[in-house]
Formats: C-alpha cells, structure tokens, sequence
C-alpha cells in the first residue's frame, strides 16, 4: 500500500471519528469562544479589540490545537492502534501526512468559526480583496500547524507526565505561525500600518515553514512514536 | 549606580557558576559510592 | 576540588580556568577603562558576549552530537550524553547571557528588556532548550531517550532559523544598538577576549564532568536494572 493511499486512509478515518464523537464542535469550539470572550475582559478597550482582532483570533487557534492534537492522538493510544499500524509495516509517513492532513482541516475549521467570533465580537470587518489573502494564509498556517502538532503530539503521547509536555514543546515552535498568520491578518483585514504586499510576503514564510517542517516531519515522525530501542 | 549592576552581574555569573558545580561534584560523589570502579572509563 | 570524575585533563584545565578567571576579573572590573559612552556599564559586556557565543557553541555540539548518535556508523550513548552535557552547560550560559542583557540594558537604555530580534530569539532559544532537556527527562530506555532527543535536537536546528527570520522580519535590529555595542578599544577588546578563553574553558571544564555524571548515571541505571531481574529471580525459584 503506497504512501499515499495510507495518507488518505488515515485522514478520512481521523475526520470521521471526529464526525461521529464530534469533541471538535462540542469542546474545543466552546472553549475558543469563551477565550475570545476572556480576551475582551482582560484588554478592556473596544477600540483596541478590532486592532489586535487578528493576534487574538490565531493566539485562541494555538491554545485549542494544543486540546486538537491531543484528542488526535487519544484515539490512537486506546487501542495500541498506533503501535499495530506501524508494528503491520505501514509507512509512518503516510500515517504522518494523514493525521497531519485531518488536523490541519479540524484546525481550519476552527478558525473559520473564530473569524466569525472576531466578526461579531470585536467588529472585525473583512473587505472583498483582504478575503484572497485571508483565506491563503489560513490555508498555509493551518498546513504548518497540521504538520508540527502532527510531529510533537506524536512525541508526547502516551505515558504518564508526557502529555503535559507539549505545550512547552509546541507552543514555541508554533511562534513563526503566529507572527506570520498574524501579520497577514493583519494585512488582509486592513488594521495596522501594514500593506497587502507585506501580507503576502508573509504568506510565503508560512508556506516555507509548512513544506520544512513538512519534510523534517517526514523523516522524523517515524522515529519519535516508535517506542522500540 | 551602575556600579552596583556590574558587581551584580558578576557575582551572579560566577556565584551562580560555583554553586551549580558544588552540586554537580557532591551528585558524582554519591553515586560513585554505590557502582565499582569499571563504570569509569576515564580513570 | 577533585572528585569521581576528575582527571588530570579536567584538572589541568581547571586549573587554567580558574586562573584565567583571575585574570578576567582583574582586567574585567578593574584594569580596562570605563567606556567613554557606556562607562562603567560596558564591563557587563565582558561577561554578557562570551556567555552568549558559548551559549550557542554548546546548542551546535548538541546538533552535532544528536546527528553523530542517529547516523548508524557512528551510534554510541557517548554522543547521546555528550548532547545532553552539552546542552544543560548551554542552558546555563543562556541564562547568564538573558541575565546580564538584561542587567546591560537596564544600565545602558534603562529598560530591562526590548522585543528585537536578537533578544526575542536569545530568549526562544533558551526555551527551547529547556524543551530538549524535558525530552531527555522522559524516561525508558537509554537508546528510547537518545533516539528521542536527538531527533528534537535536530528538529530545533530547523525551527531556529525560521523563527530567527520571522522575528528579525517583525523586529528588524534597529541602527542604535549596533552603534552602542560598537567601538571597544585595546584594554576593553582584550577583558573581552580573556573573557572568550576563560567561559570556553569553562564549557569544556563543565561538559566533561558532565558527561561523565552521566554515564555513571546511566551504569547506576543498567546495574539497578540486573540487580532488579537477578532479585525476581530468586524469588521465583524460593
């Protein structure tokens, strides 16, 4: 079985268990709500709110993928599924790509809902041209995203006190994604001093971030979650 | 005024230093009370 | 000041060490001049630019050594605990290198700290390697915990840079601060130099005795575990 097929395999069966447990819509999306809430409280100024909007809407997006990437792995450890997978010689690329690719489309789903939150909570405003840009960076941070927490939730799953271990691993690893995302947010909604042009360059540091990490992931994924000597 | 950041810069530095290598000497000197003499290849 | 993992190696360099210690803060705090801009703000530096060039030689031995351990021809626990060494001598550095920044700045701009990229990345390096070390605390076996960290380790050596970019992209280092690390003249040049001998010295001086704290850890670890089997063996056959 190819690389490939596995890949797709893997995606289709971690979208589909999230479908059906549906912890994504019932869990984290509640929780991103009530930290965009919590943002309002804690900065205090409307007017400050529409200029951080894009900061608050990535930084809510990084807190929940901690929850999101643990959940994906949750349903690996019950069975041992993961170990039977690779313990069968299935490639651990393609099970990397495929968990990658179903977190990265859990992720966008995310923050398609959060832009939504910013819409109506911190009267965001999106023009027509800033859509374009807004929805490629969106696009290329949530492949970084998918990729890294792929990478590191596979590290930290598993025994006890591991878990715990991801946020001090992931989050800073992830910062080249926030400022990035951000930037491009920005851009794209027209708040801060900052041009579309810039925007877009910004979009190609996270499109080098994804197709990096993409390639370190590859090769390193397969010896993080094997736990054999 | 600056002086008094300077001195603390360096007693920090070095105080810091000293402290963290007593702690690592003592940790080797307990453990080479429990394990023979082959374990350490570089005496 | 000899122990279980002294040598004569480790003696002699530290002996050195502590004689180029002598030295530094002799032309460090007293013999070299105050700086015409900074006065006497600029001994700081003496401490603050070697810690930090050590700093990040102990991040590229761990690199090095983390790639050394999974490249199969060369695979040997050695290399796994010289990173781990390594590492915990960078994260010390680090934290002097943040410290004394910090201590500089408050002198010199009086703020304790500022979001340029040099000092952004600095302190995303620290928390970096302090990530490693958790890695290195996570238990199983030897070769599990090697394999493991070594594979973060190489994993940091493709985030630095990205995230060195980005922030340099969102922070650009401002003409100022070049300008105000700039000029240093004779005496001052060379407490800074005496400074690079004596925290390299230093580093090898901590990483050898290091290392070998943790090689007697890990035999600690292998003998615990013989002994652990031989005793559930006699208990099987009372």
């Amino acid at each position: 079985m190819t690389s490939f097929a596995v890949t797709k395999l893997v995606a289709a069966k971690d979208l589909r268990i999230e479908l059906r447990s549906r912890v994504l819509i019932n869990q984290v999306l509640p929780f991103a709500a009530i930290t965009m809430v919590l943002f309002a409280f804690a900065l205090d100024q409307d007017d400050l709110l529409v200029r951080v909007a894009p900061g608050l809407v990535w930084l809510a997006t990084l807190f929940s993928m901690l929850v999101v990437v643990q959940r994906s792995f949750a349903v690996e450890a019950g069975d041992g599924a993961l170990d039977a997978l690779r313990v069968a010689g299935v490639p651990a690329q393609g099970i990397y790509f495929g968990k990658a690719a179903a977190l990265a489309v859990q992720l966008l789903v995310l923050e398609t809902l959060l832009f939504a939150a910013a819409f109506v909570l911190y009267s965001s405003r999106f023009d027509g041209a800033g859509v374009f840009l807004l929805i490629t960076s969106a696009l290329a941070a949530s492949c970084g995203l998918g990729l890294v927490g792929t990478l590191y939730g596979g590290l930290t799953t598993g025994t006890k006190g591991r878990e715990s271990l991801l946020p001090l691993l992931l989050l800073p690893v992830v910062a080249p994604v926030l400022i990035g995302a951000t930037r491009a947010t920005e851009a794209a909604l027209g708040v801060g001093r900052i041009s579309m042009q810039e925007g877009w360059a910004w979009v190609a540091l996270l499109v080098t971030y994804a197709l990096l990490f993409g390639i370190g992931g590859s090769i390193g994924f397969g010896p993080l979650v094997d736990d054999t000597a | 005024m600056e002086t008094g950041f300077v001195i603390l810069s360096y007693v920090a530095t070095f105080g810091g230093i000293a402290i963290l290598v007593a702690v690592m000497m003592r940790r080797a000197r307990s453990m080479s009370a429990r394990r023979p003499p082959e374990d350490q290849p570089w005496t | 000041m000899s122990g279980p993992t002294s040598t004569r190696a480790t003696r002699a360099i530290g002996i050195a060490t502590i004689v180029g210690l002598i030295w530094f803060v002799a032309f460090g705090l007293f013999l070299s001049p105050d700086d015409a801009v900074q006065r006497k703000g600029v001994r700081i530096l003496y401490i603050h630019v070697p810690s930090a060039w050590l700093a990040y030689l102990a991040f590229i031995v761990t690199a090095v050594s983390s790639a050394a351990y999974l490249w199969k021809r060369t695979r040997s626990l050695t290399w796994d605990r010289l990173a781990g060494a390594s590492a915990e001598v960078g994260v010390l550095f680090m934290g002097i290198t943040l410290l004394t920044g910090s201590l500089w700045g408050r002198v010199s701009w009086g703020v304790y700290w500022v979001w340029d990229s040099r000092v952004t990345t600095t302190a995303f390096l620290f928390v970096t390697y302090l990530g490693y070390l958790a890695v290195r605390g996570l238990g199983g076996s030897h070769e599990q915990r090697a394999r493991r960290s070594a594979v973060v380790a190489l994993l940091a050596v493709l985030e630095i840079p990205l995230v060195h970019f980005s922030v340099e992209w969102w922070r650009p280092l401002h003409q100022q601060e070049s300008i105000a690390k700039g000029k240093l003249q004779n005496l001052m040049l060379f407490s800074l130099f005496v400074g690079v001998i004596v925290f390299t010295l230093l580093y090898v001086w901590l990483v050898m005795h290091r290392q070998r704290v943790l090689a007697m850890q890990d035999a600690l670890d292998d003998r615990g575990l013989e002994f652990a089997i031989a005793e559930r063996r006699q208990e099987a056959s009372l």
